[in-house]
């Protein structure tokens, strides 16, 4: 599996890394999906004084940047996780905003236990 | 009023000339309008012994009674000399060539053809420090054609040229005679010749050393781009793939080794780099476009947020108090699309549901039906 992965995204390096988003680029659509489901949600809260279009854009712009870890995630021969820190939940007065990514299977196809942290997930408290 | 010239040579290191000098003496030429010759002795018997030979042939130089200067030419073993060293006279030097002075001290001179003049003075001496015939006879030279075989110095007429006072060739005589120490010269190369072949052999190094240092820049430039092009980061080969240490399939380590084709894993600072990053866009994203001032109930859709996701760790209801609320707005915000953005990462059952390209997403789900282990991981 994690060999197909990284042999799929060495193949696929010239349209979708090295010259990302070209007009003929299949994400286009996911992410204009994405963006239509968060604008719905974010649009309300928009701040009048800020150009609404270039929020739009700044959106966007974060998306393909998801996009674009999501395949370099997808390229390597590591299996992942994001940890969404159940613990901290709304009950406990804390909110996890940000999950932690972990590495569960390392390049050699190992299981990783306990999960390598790659970054911490960001939890902020519930004061109101 | 005819002056006596003499003309003192050392030699420190041609000792086969001076040897030659003492198997075949120098006519001593009778007349006092010849010059006299000075030839030192063999440096190792004696440093202030000299040897004293007149010029072999007459003329031995033209007397030219308007400037009352005295000039001859020089040659050893008919050919004419063409490195001097000065000794005396000490301050004006001699004067050669054309308006040219030496002097005792200035570095030995080269020249093609040497006319030398000095002024007429009884007891007028001109002391070289060191001598070196040319190789090759000059062409405005005329070879003396009754020299005898051997003789060392000779001197032929010349042009005229200007004068030394005589005062100053006075003073340099005694200069010399209370006992200058005559220092020794090899008769090989010229000062210039040892500093142009220096120069070269400098130039030819640097040349040299600048060559190799490009053809290693241009390798290692090669194999930058190569690694470049890959956007890989280098990574140490003991975490890089070694065909021994995945068991994931059977093919012989010889696939990986030889065939190199698959590239090097990220380091781990470029995956938590932009994590990292991707966090902080959202974080940026929100406290720069949205506001926290109130906002009607009556424009919050509880369907939007029923479509962010179906296994939100919070209730609707729960993340729309939260959104409503000023001081907890940014939070939920960030939250929600931190939401979005990651349960999008991950590959989908529903291709339309990732942030992977289309083929990508169809064929990972085709490969991981029936496989729940990798779902939700990857």
């Amino acid at each position: 599996m994690a060999h197909w992965r990284v042999m799929t995204a060495e193949l696929m390096q010239s349209s979708y890394v090295r010259n990302p988003f070209s007009p003929s680029d299949s994400r286009h659509a996911s992410i204009q999906a994405t963006l239509a489901t968060l604008d719905n949600v974010l649009q309300p809260y928009a701040d009048t004084r800020m150009n609404n279009g270039e929020r739009k854009r700044n959106l966007e712009e974060l998306l393909k940047r998801v996009a674009l870890f999501a395949f370099t995630l997808f390229s390597q021969p590591s299996a992942w996780k994001f940890e969404w820190q159940e613990e901290h939940g709304v009950t406990s007065g804390e909110l996890c905003i940000f999950p932690a990514l972990v590495q569960v299977v390392d390049e050699a196809g190992q299981p990783v236990s306990p999960p390598r942290p790659f970054s911490e997930a960001v939890v902020r408290r519930l004061d109101a | 009023m005819i002056a006596r010239c003499i003309i003192v040579f050392l030699f420190g290191t041609t000792n086969q000339l001076a040897a030659l000098e003492k198997k075949t003496p120098l006519p001593t030429m009778a007349g006092s309008n010849q010059p006299d010759l000075k030839i030192r002795d063999t440096p190792s018997v004696d440093p202030m012994l000299w040897e004293t030979a007149t010029l072999a042939l007459p003329p031995a130089y033209v007397y030219t009674a308007t400037t009352g200067s005295f000039e001859t030419q020089l040659s050893w073993s008919n050919t004419p000399l063409t490195n001097f060293d000065v000794l005396v006279p000490l301050t004006l030097g001699i004067k050669y060539g054309k308006d040219l002075t030496l002097k005792p001290g200035d570095p030995a001179t080269t020249m093609g053809t040497v006319a030398l003049s000095v002024a007429q003075e009884p007891n007028l001496q001109i002391l070289f420090q060191s001598v070196v015939a040319g190789v090759t006879t000059s062409t405005g030279i005329a070879p003396s054609s009754s020299a005898t075989p051997g003789a060392s110095v000779t001197s032929t007429p010349s042009q005229p040229s200007a004068s030394v006072p005589t005062s100053e060739t006075a003073a340099s005589t005694s200069a010399v005679t209370s006992g200058s120490q005559p220092k020794t010269t090899n008769g090989g190369l010229s000062t210039g010749a040892t500093a142009g072949i220096a120069v070269g052999c400098l130039a030819a190094g640097a040349l040299l050393a600048g060559l190799i240092l490009w053809f290693c820049w241009r390798r290692r430039g090669s194999k930058t781009q190569y690694s470049d092009t890959n956007t890989y980061a280098l990574a140490s080969n003991e975490k890089g793939f070694s065909a021994n240490a995945i068991p994931l399939t059977g093919e012989p380590s010889s696939a990986y080794t030889s065939g190199g084709g698959l590239p090097q894993p990220l380091e781990d600072k470029a995956i938590s780099g932009d994590v990292s990053k991707i966090s902080n866009a959202i974080k940026n994203h929100v406290q720069s476009y949205y506001h926290t001032s109130h906002v009607s109930p009556g424009l919050i859709d509880c369907d939007d947020l029923q479509a962010l996701g179906s296994s939100l760790p919070i209730s609707v209801g729960t993340l729309t108090t939260l959104m409503g609320n000023a001081a907890t707005r940014e939070i939920a915000l960030r939250f929600i699309i931190a939401w979005v953005v990651v349960s999008k990462i991950q590959p989908s059952k529903d291709p339309s549901k990732s942030l992977l390209p289309s083929e990508v997403a169809q064929c990972y789900q085709a490969i991981t039906t029936g496989d729940r282990g990798y779902q939700g991981m990857w």
